[in-house]
């Protein structure tokens, strides 16, 4: 008895041990700020002045009154169906191809993930270069085939702007979906594929009716991260446009850091961000609902 | 026969399909070398240079001698290299507690955990400049060492757990009959067995504190504690943006930790990457 309860207090402390780090780090970087941020939407809250009050929802209703939002939020969608769907449209493609009966075939793995190891920064560097309209190859090139006769302004452009940082997203996204959706591939039986072969199925029918259907456990989670991920995207259009011309690329995220922190308004700033917080959450509570229905079925 | 020929010509269409997608991902990684490589005054002479007419390492002489741009980068280094201890350890206990105990609020830890990837980074990022400001934390690499490993731990943590929960409990239990104690178990027998995991994660930290934008451009102010993406960001993309040779041998400085360390353990990095799945 007494040893059996002396067990218990020392399995206790072991887990203790084991968790409270795991605990203060959630506490410090997500709990507490989470907890502030809501704080904060409800005040007016400048880092221009230190008097922040509560000031009755105003941040709320300023946003939702103002068309900023609506239009940012239009914005985040489209460029997150565009950049999402072409992710899983050509990560698909490259899993299936990386997923034939080759020769070098963990050459030609690890040179598709290199994308995805350059830093964000880097890549944003390396297409501004690309898109310059005086001296980027971009133009160069389509210039000298006769595709273009104008040098096109990529980036502050109304019509490329937001085409052309989907570009840079999805050419550092898709080797990363490849590689998570061929680890899927690699899973389902090679016996499914022989037996559905000698059964006749053309390699779009073994496609259609075998790899996807397995395969959707992993494109559900894929799709669900890479959602995420672009809803919040920031380095890219932060650095390749600013959110230009003219607010045509503004994001939410863009939207909410300008706010915050060029405009000093911390309060209407985390107003926002708690807007799109509860957005996100909801969107992802739902789609994981719905996958899972779907799923067992 | 006729398959043969047919077989082949799929099969050659695959490779030139491969090889182009290829050249593809692989040309703006060539670009921004060839364009190091080139004087900026070569760089605004029209037609574009496909290959440097004559190698000019000037570039990269004077982002080696340029003492804020190092700064940049040592601070990188510290703010990386202290995530990733950081998130190792949290990783091990915390994968190790939900592997191999059902507690009174483990679903709850894991909920939290979970959810933290669908909250919004810039979001946060307000709560924790509020919050740091009033710790008077704010100009702190060590605030960049958490942001960091929070950003990793959701996916370490999963791995490890997976890895966990595919190494048998009876050794665990057979090592506690002989007498080892719970602390022995877990660092003499459990975490060498999850090593291949712990590269994993340990890369994947890595990528994601050196990759971080936001949190250094709104957490750090002072130039001495910058880190290299809002380094290169506000050095090169703001007033001196006609600086493309001096910007790309940065950016290629910048990346070559992350493809040294890639091309040796991005090995373990697919083998993390799927063994998530593989347990299924």
């Amino acid at each position: 008895m007494i040893r059996h309860s002396k067990f218990n207090v020392r399995q206790f402390g072991f887990l203790l041990f084991l968790m409270l780090p795991a605990v203060i780090l959630l506490g410090i970087t997500i709990i507490g700020p989470l907890l502030n941020a809501i704080s904060v939407s409800f005040q007016d809250y400048s880092l221009l002045n230190s008097e922040h009050k509560w000031n009755n929802f105003h941040n709320y209703f300023d946003i939702l009154k103002s068309q900023d939002f609506y239009h940012s939020f239009g914005i985040t969608l489209t460029y997150v169906a565009f950049a999402v769907g072409l992710d899983l449209l050509l990560g698909l493609g490259m899993a299936l191809l990386l997923n034939q009966q080759i020769k070098f075939r963990t050459f030609f793995r690890s040179i598709v993930m290199i994308p995805w190891a350059i830093p964000t920064i880097v890549t944003a560097l390396i297409f501004l270069w690309i898109y310059q309209p005086d001296f980027g190859v971009l133009n160069y090139a389509l210039q000298s085939m006769g595709i273009i006769e104008n040098k096109i302004t990529w980036l502050s452009s109304f019509d490329f702007a937001l085409g052309a940082i989907i570009v840079v997203a999805v050419f550092r996204q898709t080797p990363l979906v490849a590689v998570m959706l061929l680890a899927g591939m690699q899973n389902i039986s090679r016996s499914l594929y022989e037996a559905a072969k000698i059964d006749g199925a053309g390699p779009l029918r073994i496609l259609t009716s075998i790899t996807i259907p397995l395969l959707k456990p992993v494109i559900t989670s894929v799709t669900l991260m890479m959602i995420v991920q672009n809803f919040q995207m920031f380095t890219l259009f932060y650095t390749l446009t600013g959110g230009g011309p003219a607010d045509a690329t503004k994001s939410l995220a863009i939207l909410t850091y300008e706010v915050a922190f060029e405009r000093y308004d911390l309060g209407k700033g985390s107003a926002i961000g708690v807007i799109w917080l509860i957005v996100l959450l909801t969107f992802s509570v739902l789609f994981t609902r719905l996958m899972n229905r779907e799923s067992h079925r | 026969m006729k398959t043969t020929t047919k077989n082949r010509l799929q099969l050659s269409s695959i490779y030139f399909i491969l090889t182009l997608l290829l050249v593809v991902l692989m040309f703006p990684v060539y670009w921004i070398v060839n364009t190091s490589l080139q004087s900026n005054a070569a760089l605004m002479k029209m037609p574009v240079k496909w290959f440097p007419a004559e190698l000019d390492f000037s570039s990269y002489i004077s982002v080696f001698t340029n003492a804020q741009f190092l700064t940049f980068y040592s601070n990188t280094l510290i703010v990386a290299a202290g995530a990733t201890a950081l998130c190792i350890v949290v990783a091990v206990l915390t994968g190790f507690a939900l592997s191999r105990y059902r507690f009174p609020g483990s679903g709850m830890v894991l909920l939290i955990l979970l959810s933290t990837q669908m909250f919004p980074a810039v979001t946060l990022v307000i709560g924790m400049y509020a919050q740091f400001r009033e710790m008077q934390m704010l100009n702190t690499l060590f605030v960049l060492v958490l942001a960091a490993t929070t950003t990793a731990l959701p996916f370490s943590v999963m791995l490890m757990k997976t890895f966990f929960d595919g190494i048998s409990k009876e050794l665990d239990e057979a090592a506690q009959i002989d007498g080892a104690s719970r602390l022995r178990t877990l660092f003499g027998i459990v975490v060498p067995l999850s090593l291949p995991g712990i590269i994993a994660i340990a890369i994947y930290t890595f990528l994601i504190a050196w990759d971080d934008f936001l949190f250094g451009l709104t957490l750090v102010s002072d130039l001495d504690k910058r880190t290299i993406s809002p380094g290169l960001s506000l050095t090169y993309l703001g007033e001196f943006s006609y600086n493309w040779a001096g910007a790309s041998a940065a950016a290629v400085v910048a990346t070559l930790p992350l493809l040294i360390l890639f091309m040796f353990l991005q090995r373990y990095m697919v083998e993390g990457l799927t063994a998530g799945g593989v347990k299924e």
